[in-house]
């Protein structure tokens, strides 16, 4: 199949438009669905060493972040985000920065809000009122997505996934910021207010 | 979603209809915007047996200036105050907490006085009208009276106003000074705040002719500062400011919960006083060192 239209196998010269056969179809009653099966490639992997395939396709991102830091209230914003990826192939581009802009926003929310509390076992945030997300005014501005298209063999079209994997890199691009702006490192997330305040004031003691 | 039930919802459209279903109907409970109300049904469940709704009570909407007060009516809704341009321009401290209140949705439909009876410790609506030495009207069938706001809160979540009587208005003397209003929140929008605070002060050139602070979510109240009259005229600078944070952190009562510890609440309480002083100074075009 190729320019919509349908080749012959063997004498590629002959060609009929795809509308075509969709309309004989049609007229036939028939359905053009075919089913099939697709096994991903098998995964390895030895615990004794730690090396191996873990998963059939590995997916690459990357996000470099701009925050400011309020030093009296401990008050993170992200003024920016640049996001790159390796999606293997952009199938839709659009809604590859759907994923990447949803990604960031949960990347945030991930980095400095949300933050489930348990006391004895029950959890003291059991809503949204308490469990705080990022909404649409905390969002940052987002930089043009940088697209790498390194194709995967195994998949169609050579597509790497893109919606999980995108939220990973935001959450350390915005605690690096946070160090590269205030020279605190945190190993604890979410950084709220309060974390933020309280490291300044233990940074200021010392 | 589940439907709410177990209450009846009773319309009047007139103040004197809703004074007297309150009068007679047992149980009975005044709805305004609903914005705490249902929320609040729906995770504990109805305890009253009919809901008073005072929206189409017409004579509790609006604002209006008349005999040196700014008059506003306790079914307006936030979005209304944002809107109005006497609130603009002479309760700055207040347009800009309604601005910071919950979504558009929530501005919509949720009331100032809604906001205020509700009575949290942390309602922005409170510490704005506390600076602006608001008062409360109170409504029965016998009797009505006006009384300072702060006196309408008589802990977390209560005030003193019996199963008779409505807040009818809110007043607040028109006045020349300046009035800023700041608040901690854990993200922009759609968040109770972690403390908030309202500065009104008037200015005589480089002297500070009257000033009043108030704090919210940092007492079972919202707080209004005593005992700031002894500093008037003071010189406007950092040593008088660290005075009146001083009179603010003696007066304060921040306790832990989910949204912040006591010792965030006081610190805050230190940088959000101090930013609001600062804030009110500069809007009645004072000049900082």
């Amino acid at each position: 199949m190729r320019d919509s239209n349908v080749y012959d196998k063997k004498n590629h010269e002959t060609k009929i438009p795809f509308s075509d056969i969709a309309e004989e179809l049609h007229i036939r009653g028939e359905s053009p669905g075919v089913y099939g099966f697709y096994a991903s490639p098998k995964r390895f992997f030895n615990p004794e060493t730690g090396l191996g395939v873990n998963y059939s396709v590995y997916t690459f991102a990357a996000s470099v972040a701009e925050v400011e830091v309020d030093t009296e209230t401990g008050h993170v914003e992200v003024t920016k985000i640049w996001p790159a990826m390796d999606v293997g192939k952009a199938i839709d581009p659009l809604i590859i920065d759907g994923q990447i802009h949803g990604a960031i926003s949960h990347g945030l929310g991930f980095a400095a809000m949300e933050n489930l509390q348990l006391k004895d076992g029950i959890v003291m945030t059991p809503g949204f009122k308490d469990y705080i997300i990022p909404s649409a005014l905390d969002t940052p501005e987002i930089d043009d997505t940088i697209i790498v298209e390194e194709p995967y063999k195994y998949s169609a079209f050579g597509a790497k996934g893109v919606g999980e994997p995108s939220i990973i890199s935001v959450v350390p691009a915005i605690v690096n910021a946070i160090y590269h702006a205030t020279g605190v490192r945190f190993s604890t997330i979410p950084v709220t207010p309060e974390r933020m305040h309280k490291a300044f004031k233990e940074a200021n003691r010392k | 979603m589940r439907a709410l039930a177990g209450f009846e919802l009773i319309r009047p459209k007139t103040l004197v209809g809703a004074l007297e279903a309150l009068d007679t109907l047992e149980l009975a409970q005044p709805l305004a915007g609903g914005t705490d109300l249902i929320p609040t049904y729906r995770d504990l469940g109805c305890r009253s047996k009919y809901l008073v709704d005072l929206g189409l009570v017409k004579e509790l909407n609006g604002i209006f200036e008349a005999d040196g007060f700014i008059q506003i009516g306790p079914m307006t809704t936030h979005s209304q105050v944002i809107n109005s341009s006497l609130i603009k321009k002479k309760a700055r401290a207040l347009h800009e907490a309604t601005c910071l209140i919950g979504s558009a949705q929530i501005r919509n439909r949720g009331t100032i006085g809604g906001n205020l009876c509700n009575a949290s410790p942390a309602a922005d609506t409170a510490t704005p009208l506390l600076v602006h030495d608001a008062e409360a009207n109170i409504t029965s069938l016998d009797d009505t009276r006006w009384i300072p706001l702060q006196d309408l809160f008589s802990g977390p979540k209560m005030t003193i106003l019996e199963p008779d009587e409505l807040l009818t208005g809110i007043r607040l003397p028109v006045v020349s000074g300046g009035s800023s209003f700041m608040r901690i929140g854990r993200r922009k929008g759609f968040t109770l705040s972690i403390v908030n605070a309202a500065a009104y002060l008037e200015r005589e050139d480089d002297r500070v002719g009257e000033i009043s602070i108030a704090l919210g979510s940092v007492a079972p109240t919202p707080l209004c500062i005593q005992g700031l009259d002894e500093l008037q005229s003071g010189d406007m600078n950092d040593g008088f400011i660290d005075v009146v944070n001083d009179i603010c952190l003696d007066q304060i009562k921040p306790i832990d919960d989910v949204r912040g510890t006591a010792e965030y609440r006081r610190d805050m309480t230190s940088v959000l006083v101090r930013r609001a002083i600062r804030d009110a100074w500069t809007s009645c075009g004072g000049v900082l060192e």
